[in-house]
């Protein structure tokens, strides 16, 4: 088990002092090595789970054991958490602009050489061996998604901001392929992304959960990728986790497929 | 049938020197629902914007119902009869649902409200709902129904709508195309529709575009499967 959330409360208030109890007691496990699809319909409070677990929420109730021990994760700051190992892709994963895509990549490397002060200075080789090997890493994963030879390669220097909006969701989920990350976090990954892409998403996602035995926790409406993709399923519906278990089996669930899916 | 917008060679970027839009020609007849496919990053949001003229245009003509518009402003154009629901489905997200029609709505006939009433289920609800519930605390099936709602609000002739299924759950998606066939049937709008959901923009259009690098590429029957099938799911 790498994560696991205990009755987990959330209510909001509006401007006219009405309360409204989003999640009602969440509970999930979510097994090491494993990748956990959330599914539910818009508005039952997904990311707004995953805000909790990475730190943005802190208004809540419950308990958040983190790799077999309780983390108080109201006390964390969201950095802190995701150098803990939990990486989150956002709804609207936007690169940042003012920096190069090869910049953005770099950032979310776990290897810090080069980051302590005087020590780029001290040990100027090994600071740009460890830049080299950050830029080959990159490379690779675009590489692995976009074919040899895209045109991502080339625009390495190019301004973030130049690429348009699915692009960046894109490329920001490459980002995250960098490494450091035990527990990742995707909120909607194939959303705005064109099929052809997606298929290779699939495919490397299951690919680092086999080599590396990197656990996901993803949001994801396109449940032919869920099916693909996802070992274990989680339904969340009037702020439970209503069914959760092996994928198959909770979406061929009658409720399931009546108010989620829709048939 | 008669052409409602004929773009000539369209070409232009976000910047002066860089082109995203390598020279685009299409022609859309009236009442028709045209589909915009294609790879991440291949101009689909671009061409909308472009036509909207929200980016510099360096070369290239649109003309809308015989006439040419490429000089209008946005604003101008949405004075026109076209309008386009962006990436997202976006509201003004610290205003309550209600105020974000009124601002949509402020110049509009009274009746205009009434007529989007009858197939946009979020404005059925009472108004006093409405005007307490923040744009922002909307699921995202309803946020895409007010954007629609204000895309509409200007009695539009031609409709661009960029990925409107986007983060949608499958019943949300549903229900959206739902509203959007009623759109076409009641109001007899013109569509152009930027899709990654290729199953919804096969059964939902007459035409389908692919886009390639700025180029529309390659022109698809939704109805020849096995075309479709070469492409997209080889």
């Amino acid at each position: 088990m790498i994560l696991r959330l205990k009755d987990i409360h959330i209510s909001f208030t509006n401007a006219h002092n009405e309360t409204f109890d989003l999640l009602r007691g969440v509970n999930l496990d979510v097994e090491k090595g494993k990748i956990t699809a959330l599914i539910g319909g818009n508005g039952t409070g997904k990311t707004t789970l995953f805000n909790i677990i990475s730190g943005f929420e802190k208004n809540y109730k419950g308990k958040i054991e983190f790799e077999g021990h309780e983390v108080n994760f109201k006390r964390m700051p969201a950095y802190k958490i995701s150098m803990e190992g939990i990486g989150r892709l956002f709804q609207d994963g936007q690169l940042m602009s003012g920096l190069t895509l090869m910049e953005n990549m770099k950032l979310a490397s776990n290897d810090t050489t080069g980051e302590i002060p005087f020590v780029s200075l001290l040990f100027p080789n090994r600071y740009k061996q460890a830049e080299l090997k950050k830029e080959a890493q990159a490379r690779e994963i675009l590489t692995r998604i976009f074919g040899e030879n895209n045109k991502y390669l080339s625009l390495l220097n190019q301004d973030a901001s130049a690429f348009s909006y699915g692009e960046q969701r894109l490329l920001s989920l490459a980002r995250m392929l960098m490494g450091g990350d035990r527990l990742l976090l995707l909120d909607e990954p194939t959303s705005g992304v064109h099929p052809q892409y997606i298929n290779t998403i699939a495919q490397i996602i299951r690919e680092m959960k086999e080599r590396e035995g990197l656990t996901v926790l993803l949001i994801e409406h396109n449940m032919h990728f869920v099916r693909e993709v996802a070992d274990t399923c989680a339904y969340l519906d009037e702020g439970v986790i209503a069914e959760v278990g092996p994928t198959n089996v909770v979406l061929g669930n009658q409720k399931v497929r009546n108010s989620y899916l829709g048939l | 049938m008669s052409v409602i917008l004929n773009i000539k060679d369209l070409s232009g970027g976000y910047q002066e020197d860089v082109d995203i839009l390598m020279g685009v020609s299409m022609d859309v007849q009236k009442g028709e629902a045209v589909g915009i496919l294609g790879l991440n990053g291949s101009g689909k949001s671009t061409l909308g914007k472009a036509i909207m003229n929200m980016i510099p245009i360096r070369y290239g003509e649109v003309f809308f119902e015989g006439n040419n518009v490429s000089s209008l402003t946005t604003s101008q154009l949405s004075h026109c009869g076209i309008s386009i629901m962006q990436q997202g489905g976006k509201v003004f997200k610290t205003l309550s649902v209600w105020d974000n029609l009124q601002l949509a709505l402020s110049k509009q006939p009274k009746e205009t409200l009434d007529r989007l009433k009858s197939i946009i289920p979020i404005l059925q609800r009472p108004k006093r709902q409405l005007q307490r519930l923040m744009a922002d605390k909307l699921s995202g099936g309803l946020k895409h129904q007010l954007s629609l709602a204000m895309t509409l609000s200007t009695n539009p002739r031609l409709v661009i709508l960029d990925e409107p299924s986007a983060g949608l759950s499958p019943i949300a998606v549903q229900e959206l195309y739902e509203i959007l066939h009623d759109v076409r049937e009641t109001f007899g709008i013109t569509i152009i529709l930027i899709e990654q959901n290729i199953a919804s923009a096969i059964e939902f259009c007459d035409r389908l575009f692919l886009m390639e690098q700025g180029e529309l590429k390659i022109q698809l029957d939704p109805n020849d499967k096995e075309q479709i099938d070469n492409i997209f799911f080889r």
